[in-house]
């Protein structure tokens, strides 16, 4: 994470530029002028490091094997967008949304996705390892064949999700409400469901 | 400045390396172990270290701390004058650090253990096992519990926004804590 920070140029504003901009998300003269940048970017590079592009939209981007290193995406809004085989890391999700995007085969490692929604989005055959998705709303999701090593779903709410041989170890269900979730071939006697003791 | 995050298996935690984006000197924080992957990690990235922060005496974060000063001549800072084997410098609630240009805020949070320190870093906060994602530290009693959580509220939640980097599992934020941690609602 590098937390080298521009402020908004607007005056009396504290809050953080986006990536691209000297404004914040409140204060983009151009919006729309700014989206297509950011997407004529994302698509020209596949190494992505520092960017922050909180509470944008994002429709039908291909980031297939891309890298995010320390990004910002927070409460931004995927739809229909590619993510295989791309790496995360140390990337901020928290309060985003994606809806049908594909993740299959990503390597994703401490990032936050807390509060966020996913929607019918694929993860199968990644490695998601000491990955935050505290408070997450999740249905029709796919988990299947994963390597989840010490990630954490505290608060979730989780609905037709699979969880088909993954590796559970030290994954933290504590307080998650599950329906129709299946963990078959999964070693899910090596996570955490009970909260009558603090963890650490 | 930047943080990069080095996990060790054999006490399942979490170490943090924190330097300028361009290497040179460099903080770590609970050497939990000393190994290749971590060598590569500082040296891959220009770094040398030249304080190590201890943010409590457990061994699961301290285990590659005497390696690690055989190999950088650095300065440890904890909660007490001797640290690691070696004399180090006791820090008190509140006292902020200068190190090579990187300011540090040492947070006193009691309850998990009586030398508990959480270090704020610009807007991150390194916590030790006093709070993690969705958890806190664990306590030998109700009493202690309820010292910790009354802490962790009085002393980090008052803070309206920052990057939590835990002593063990992922990072989180203090925002996320306040909405979905059991412990803390």
């Amino acid at each position: 994470m590098d937390t080298n920070e521009s402020i908004c140029r607007n005056p009396e504003c504290p809050q953080s530029v986006l990536s691209f901009s000297s404004y914040c998300a409140d204060h983009l003269p151009d919006p729309e002028a700014h989206l297509e940048k950011v997407r004529e970017n994302l698509k020209a590079e596949t190494v992505h490091a520092d960017l922050s592009l909180g509470t944008m939209v994002f429709t039908s981007l291909n980031l297939e094997r891309h890298s995010f290193t320390d990004c910002n995406f927070d409460g931004a809004v995927f739809k229909a967008c590619n993510f295989e085989k791309s790496m995360m890391r140390g990337c901020f999700f928290q309060n985003a949304r994606f809806e049908e995007c594909r993740f299959s085969g990503c390597e994703i490692k401490y990032s936050v996705f807390a509060g966020t929604s996913f929607t019918g989005c694929d993860f199968s055959g990644s490695d998601i390892m000491h990955t935050n998705f505290n408070g997450m709303e999740g249905s029709d999701l796919d988990f299947s064949d994963s390597d989840l090593y010490y990630s954490s779903f505290v608060l979730s709410r989780l609905k037709n999700v699979c969880f088909i041989d993954c590796n559970l170890k030290k994954v933290n269900y504590v307080k998650s409400r599950r329906e129709n979730v299946n963990f078959k071939y999964s070693n899910y006697e090596e996570a955490v469901f009970s909260a009558e003791e603090p963890q650490v | 400045m930047k943080v990069f995050t080095h996990f060790s298996f054999l006490g399942f935690s979490n170490s943090y390396l924190v330097g300028p984006p361009d290497g040179g000197d460099a903080i770590l924080i609970d050497p939990g172990v000393m190994d290749i992957p971590l060598l590569r990690l500082i040296e891959g990235n220009g770094y040398f270290v030249r304080h190590v922060l201890i943010t409590h005496n457990h061994e699961s974060h301290i285990r590659g701390g005497r390696t690690l000063l055989k190999i950088y001549n650095a300065e440890v800072y904890g909660s007490s004058l001797n640290l690691l084997e070696q004399d180090s410098r006791p820090l008190k609630d509140g006292e902020t650090l200068a190190l090579n240009g990187i300011e540090v805020e040492c947070i006193e949070v009691q309850g998990h253990s009586s030398d508990s320190l959480v270090y704020r870093i610009g807007s991150c906060f390194f916590t030790g096992d006093v709070l993690s994602a969705g958890g806190i530290g664990s306590t030998p009693n109700r009493y202690a519990q309820a010292l910790l959580i009354h802490a962790i509220k009085d002393k980090l939640l008052s803070y309206e926004r920052g990057v939590i980097y835990p002593g063990h599992g992922p990072p989180s934020t203090l925002q996320i804590e306040r909405r979905f941690n059991p412990f803390l609602l």
